[in-house]
């Protein structure tokens, strides 16, 4: 069932230990910036993700999500694979779905987990290298 | 309505285990509930495999960090030790040089005083010129001994003053 409504962006601002979050769904961009250990993941992630299974049900057509970290903790990790799964339900209610994976061109570790993410997930995608 | 917020990581997991729970205990359970369950559980595996990955990534980012950090502190140990031994020897240079100027006029000093009230007298009691050039000599070594004296004064004071430039500069770095 898809609903038909407007959603409000979702901005939150970069911190030392979180990183930018940057959703419009009426633009269909999502963007995730910057370094992520917050203190309580979860707590941190859980409302991006509220936004996306509401995204997953909505009307919008597309969606592309931008990710470039610099670093991100273990637990960090496990909500980033919460917020893949999201993107597979967005994927599978047939929205056109781009996953950019930005990484910087010295960070092989980087590159590495986003491919793992890809790996595990079924998901495509796009590995851009951002030069020094 | 915004679901109620989690706090627990895993609050999915767990609560898929406590549901597949309740309805083993009911005797309740389906072949479709062992389906879901399964893949509730692959699902839970591939997790493990992305997590355990990234973290030992992090685990060897770390560890590379910490083995730059160690050379840092071995490199900046080594220089701290080049670096207080050249301010030892410039400070020794300058006290030697210090020590040996205010000896010099303190044996002139005691020279003149020698020549003026000294060898008069000993010119009066002894007939022998060996007793002036042995006070002489005796002179010598007094004030020889009192310039190592005087360089090891100094030294303590310059050294004092050093530890002391030292840490007002970290207390005003800090």
């Amino acid at each position: 069932m898809l609903i038909n409504q407007t959603m409000e962006a979702f901005v939150l601002e970069p911190s030392r230990i979180t990183p930018l979050i940057n959703f419009d769904p009426d633009e269909g961009i999502l963007e995730l910036k910057g370094r992520s250990s917050p203190e309580n993941s979860i707590l941190f992630y859980q409302r991006l993700l509220d936004y996306l299974d509401e995204f997953a049900i909505s009307n919008k057509t597309h969606l592309v999500a931008n990710f470039a970290f610099e670093y991100f903790n273990t637990s960090s990790s496990k909500c980033l694979f919460d917020l893949f799964k999201r993107l597979t339900a967005i994927k599978q209610n047939g929205k056109d779905l781009t996953i950019n994976w930005f990484f910087d061109e010295d960070d092989e570790d980087m590159m590495e987990a986003g491919e793992d993410y890809c790996d595990l997930l079924d998901l495509d995608f796009n590995f851009i290298e951002i030069e020094d | 309505m915004r679901k109620e917020k989690a706090r627990e990581l895993y609050h999915e997991e767990v609560s898929n285990l406590e549901s597949f729970r309740e309805k083993l205990e009911a005797h309740a359970i389906y072949k479709d509930d062992l389906e879901e369950f399964s893949e509730q559980y692959e699902e839970l595996v591939a997790q493990a495999k992305v997590i355990t990955r990234v973290s030992d990534r992090l685990q060897k980012k770390l560890d590379g960090a910490n083995v730059q950090i160690q050379e840092a502190n071995e490199e900046i140990k080594d220089k701290n030790t080049k670096l207080e031994d050249t301010v030892g020897q410039l400070a020794k240079a300058k006290v030697g040089r210090r020590a040996s100027t205010v000896m010099l006029v303190v044996a002139l000093i005691l020279f003149f005083l020698e020549q003026w009230l000294i060898q008069p007298k000993v010119e009066e009691y002894f007939s022998s010129p060996l007793i002036s050039v042995g006070i002489l000599i005796l002179l010598f070594f007094l004030v020889k001994f009192f310039e190592s004296k005087l360089e090891a004064y100094f030294l303590n004071q310059e050294k004092k003053k050093i530890m002391q430039q030292k840490d007002k500069k970290s207390q005003i770095e800090a």
